[in-house]
């Protein structure tokens, strides 16, 4: 029998950029499992499909200062959101109150039936020497209260009833050191709307309120140096990683954060302490309002933090940084992106927004499972010489020199050419949103449906395996957290292990997102095209100037994540000449959010429309980022069809077709496109994904949804099987019979429509309206109908003069 | 750990009764007449085998669709739950090709159990044949006969 974790990667890492020029410097960030040796090069990719149908590998070698061996170093990472307030004085009370408001989304288990264990709510608590205080989730799902007077005593007093999931709580314990007594109280507070799908009728209540009064001497918490935290505890104060900078604006020092344990799953609202025992009453009217400003004098002074979770909420609620209304002002830090302006315990559903009704967005909402990032030491660097060639590159890592699977990484990266460009006709934009997007799925271990989508057995590769072990290095928006939320934040600030090289994804016969897009950089290299390369963030950054240096854009086969501002770069560029090819399906889909002071994190939001891998919870429609309604362009009246042509119509992660001709390719504008392709030869029955052109996702022309209404209809595919669905967002009433709702061999909508439009200005757009139409590029030596097509496109758009 | 006190209230509602009832019932009336007999059942492996994944449509001809008893057998089998399901992992790139089985869960283990095939195609099949197995023991039909 083989050795369990024999076929598991070892080594692994990222960098600090996606995106460098000649003279800039990218920092790899690796991890070795087993604190291995490896052998490090820089290489550019060429062509990353290793099926041996197809050209082969292809990478190139480049000599640069850090080619050699190196010593490996185990890097963990520290998942889980928590919210830090640094220790101070203030925090050493030997009487205390603490008390909030709690949606507990874990309170026992995880949705796939796992207990979660003791979970921290609001801690100053070594977990190690049990010292400190803290409010907590204990292993039975009951609120308890923690007290370590020192010497390894750990006191814990629990109300003894079950928290229940979905369920807002007003939550408080006491102690009082004079006396000893210990309060410690959990009460459901349950209105129509505030639980969104939890119960709004909680009956009998008893089964879950709960107080309890007791007596424990000599029980004051020792001082310790931990953190005030909320949603974790402190496992280590310094763990030699710190946070600043970036999205850490507004901290002009950095912040060394601790090894957190005890992760909590769920909402927080209105955390406060106070430096002594408070009655009920007061505890009532500590909650009773998001601020302290309302108190008497003397239970103000009494306030030792009162943090208002919506007090910093604006035009977006991106803000890391958490307002401490109370007198000493110790506001903290949010610390691996917890998802902020989420519905509160007051929220009344009429608000669809925290920019709207801020006060009902009160509540902050913790995973254990979140990253913004791994923040592991650097230690090695590549300055990219002047006169590098733009590309898609990569830090190439193996294990004591070895070329297997086990002991072979790769970290992406792509040179851009210097400022103004290298004198090439033609960019391509890298989907490096998307890429972030579907980033660390795992959805061959978590998902039920992926094989009914793919109609066959998931395949594993040996990063899916270490990327299980950790639990999904911080997932993607594919996947939930453990709690049944969708995941909406990705950063590339981790090891993504399924934008590699040599990569077969889960959603694929073969190859998706960044191992697919090098079939095009193969064919532009083979073809001889001197090509930009440039990423979805330079884009974001730069606008329509970027585009506007070139006579033809390309984009990859799947740029379904994309924002505002490039969606208006590549409008602009339509309006203003610009040629450009789609050579995707279901692009410029998702609305997509790069965090305002951090370009490496995006936030996505998947609204209750629209083909999805998850269904965003009631009152969360907008983004944290910015604020605006997020989900489906098309629900905010950019329909992808307005800039492409074509619009998704139908997915099946299987294999796939090929395209017929249309009559209005043998029409004068058009004829030149079709040049070498006889008028009834099938067009791309062949190709590295799914063995056809057509394939995966597919993109229909729909002049009702803003196809251009001089658009050209070239060709169309045909003979998609059964696993070919239509999207949902195209279903009114599923009906048998109905095309809405049907498959491939039923549904005249599921089909890829090649379109192609003319533009002002001389511009054009060129849609395929399928994702495997690039997978087709090479085959035959380079000389197929798919390659001579994309060819004559290419060279039309880059001719001056008008198009015919 | 769940206190007992805490255990969920012991209903039919809670087990989630209906969802299993129907699926039975849906298993019995729809899958299990083909299953029954051994001629039926050896044409639906062979159809099986003959392309494991599926296949690319040919130009000019219907695209390769499953029949509807294979096609209803698969869906059943596809969506089993992920906790001890089978998978493949790919030991060797486009040599070695070994059944594992799923922990079910984030943090867990994958674990590899020796059993290797030469192509995928091979050990999509062997999958299929071991949840059919599964499927028809649970229903007390013999495979031999």
């Amino acid at each position: 029998m083989a050795d369990t974790q024999s076929c598991m990667l070892r080594i692994t890492g990222y960098s600090d950029r996606f995106s460098a020029r000649p003279g800039d410097t990218v920092r790899f960030h690796v991890n070795a499992e087993q604190n291995e040796s490896f052998e490090a090069e820089i290489v550019r990719l060429i062509h990353g499909d290793t099926n041996p149908q197809g050209p082969g590998f292809k990478e190139e070698l480049i000599a640069s200062p850090l080619s050699g061996t190196h010593q490996g170093k185990h890097q963990p990472l520290h998942a889980g959101s928590y919210v830090m307030v640094p220790h101070s004085k203030r925090f050493d009370v030997r009487s205390f109150t603490l008390c909030a408001y709690v949606y507990p989304t874990t309170p026992l288990t995880d949705n796939e039936g796992v207990a979660v264990g003791t979970q921290g709510i609001l801690t100053k608590w070594n977990a190690a020497e049990q010292t400190g205080y803290g409010l907590f989730i204990n292993e039975a799902g009951e609120l308890s209260l923690k007290l370590g007077p020192g010497n390894g005593r750990g006191e814990e007093i629990s109300t003894g009833k079950p928290l229940f999931r979905k369920v807002w709580y007003k939550v408080a314990a006491s102690y009082d050191v004079a006396s000893g007594t210990v309060y410690v109280s959990q009460k459901a507070v349950v209105t129509n709307t505030n639980a969104g799908h939890g119960m709004s009728m909680l009956h009998p209540l008893e089964d879950t309120d709960a107080s309890v009064e007791t007596t424990l001497a000599g029980a004051a918490p020792a001082t310790n140096d931990c953190p005030f935290l909320m949603a974790a505890s402190t496992l280590k104060t310094y763990s030699g990683r710190s946070i600043g900078g970036a999205h850490f604006k507004d901290l002009t020092e950095p912040w060394e954060i601790p090894a957190h344990t005890d992760k909590y799953n769920g909402k927080i609202e209105r955390p406060r302490i106070a430096e002594r025992a408070m009655s009920q009453a007061e505890i009532e009217m500590l909650l009773g309002a998001a601020g302290v400003e309302y108190l008497p004098n003397e239970m103000r002074a009494s306030v030792v933090g009162a943090w208002d979770f919506a007090a910093n909420i604006g035009e977006n609620a991106a803000s890391t940084t958490i307002i401490d209304t109370g007198i000493d002002g110790a506001d903290g830090q949010g610390v691996n992106m917890p998802v902020r302006g989420v519905p509160g315990f007051n929220w009344s559903s009429d608000y669809m927004s925290f920019k709207h009704g801020p006060q009902e967005y009160g509540a902050i909402h913790f995973h254990d499972e979140s990253v913004d990032d791994a923040r592991w030491e650097s230690q090695l660097s590549w300055a990219v010489p002047e006169g590098t060639r733009s590309g898609v590159y990569a830090l190439r890592m193996r294990v004591n020199g070895e070329a297997i699977a086990e002991t072979e990484d790769y970290i992406p990266f792509f040179v851009r050419p210097p400022a103004g460009g290298s004198g090439a006709e033609i960019a391509v934009i890298m989907s490096t949103f998307s890429y972030m997007a579907y980033a660390n799925d795992n959805l061959s271990v978590n998902s039920v449906v992926a094989q009914l989508l793919t109609g066959q057995v998931p395949l594993l590769q040996p990063g899916d395996l270490l990327l299980n072990k950790e639990r999904g290095y911080g997932l993607g928006t594919y996947t939930t957290y453990r709690d049944g939320w969708g995941v909406n934040v990705s950063s590339r600030l981790r090891p993504i292990l399924n934008m590699r090289p040599k990569y077969i994804h889960v959603l694929s016969p073969s190859l998706w997102q960044l191992n697919a897009d090098l079939h095009l950089v193969d064919w532009l290299e083979e073809k001889g095209y001197a090509v930009d390369y440039h990423c979805d963030e330079d884009l974001e950054r730069e606008g329509i100037d970027l585009l506007n240096q070139y006579r033809c854009v390309l984009t990859g086969h799947h740029p379904e994540y994309i924002s505002e501002h490039m969606m208006d770069a590549y409008h602009d560029y339509q309006m203003q000449g610009g040629r450009w090819c789609y050579l995707a399906a279901n692009g410029f889909y998702w609305v997509t959010v790069p965090h305002p002071d951090n370009p490496n994190i995006i936030e996505v939001r998947k609204g209750d429309n629209g083909t999805r891998a998850w269904t965003i919870q009631p009152g969360e429609y907008c983004n944290a980022f910015d604020g605006k309604h997020g989900g489906l362009w098309r629900v905010r009246g950019r329909v992808m069809s307005k800039l492409l042509g074509v619009v998704f119509t139908s997915f099946g992660l299987t294999y796939s077709s090929y395209y017929r001709r249309a009559p209005d390719s043998e029409l004068p504008e058009c004829a030149w496109i079709m040049d070498g392709v006889s008028k009834d030869e099938p067009i791309g029955d062949f190709g590295l994904v799914g063995g056809g052109a057509a394939g995966l996702e597919l993109d229909r022309y729909d002049l009702e949804l803003g196809t251009p209404h001089r658009a050209y209809l070239l060709a169309h595919s045909e003979g998609h099987n059964d696993i070919y669905v239509s999207v949902s967002e195209d279903s009114t009433f599923h009906a048998r019979g109905s095309f809405l709702a049907g498959t491939g061999e039923s549904n005249p909508r599921t089909r890829a429509d090649i379109v192609y439009y003319k533009t002002p200005n001389d511009g054009a757009v060129f849609s395929v309206g399928s994702m495997t139409w690039i997978g087709s590029l090479s085959h035959n030596g380079y000389d197929n109908n798919i390659s001579r097509i994309m060819q004559n496109v290419i060279d039309g758009f880059v001719k001056n003069g008008p198009l015919p | 750990m769940a206190r007992e006190s805490h255990a969920k209230p012991d209903t039919a509602l809670q087990k989630d009764h209906s969802f299993a009832a129907v699926d039975d019932y849906d298993t019995r009336m729809y899958i299990l007449p083909h299953l029954a007999q051994k001629a039926s059942r050896d044409e639906i492996i062979a159809e099986h085998r003959k392309a494991p994944r599926g296949a690319a449509t040919q130009a000019g001809e219907a695209a390769p669709l499953n029949s509807l008893p294979l096609k209803r057998l698969l869906d059943k089998l596809r969506v089993i739950p992920q906790a001890g399901k089978h998978t493949i992992v790919e030991t060797k790139p486009w040599e070695e090709y070994t059944i594992a089985i799923l922990p079910g869960r984030r943090g867990g283990v994958v674990e590899l159990t020796g059993e290797t095939y030469p192509k995928r195609e091979d050990a999509e099949h062997a999958i299929f044949l071991k949840r059919l197995k599964a499927l028809c023991e649970h229903y007390g039909i013999d495979m031999e006969v």
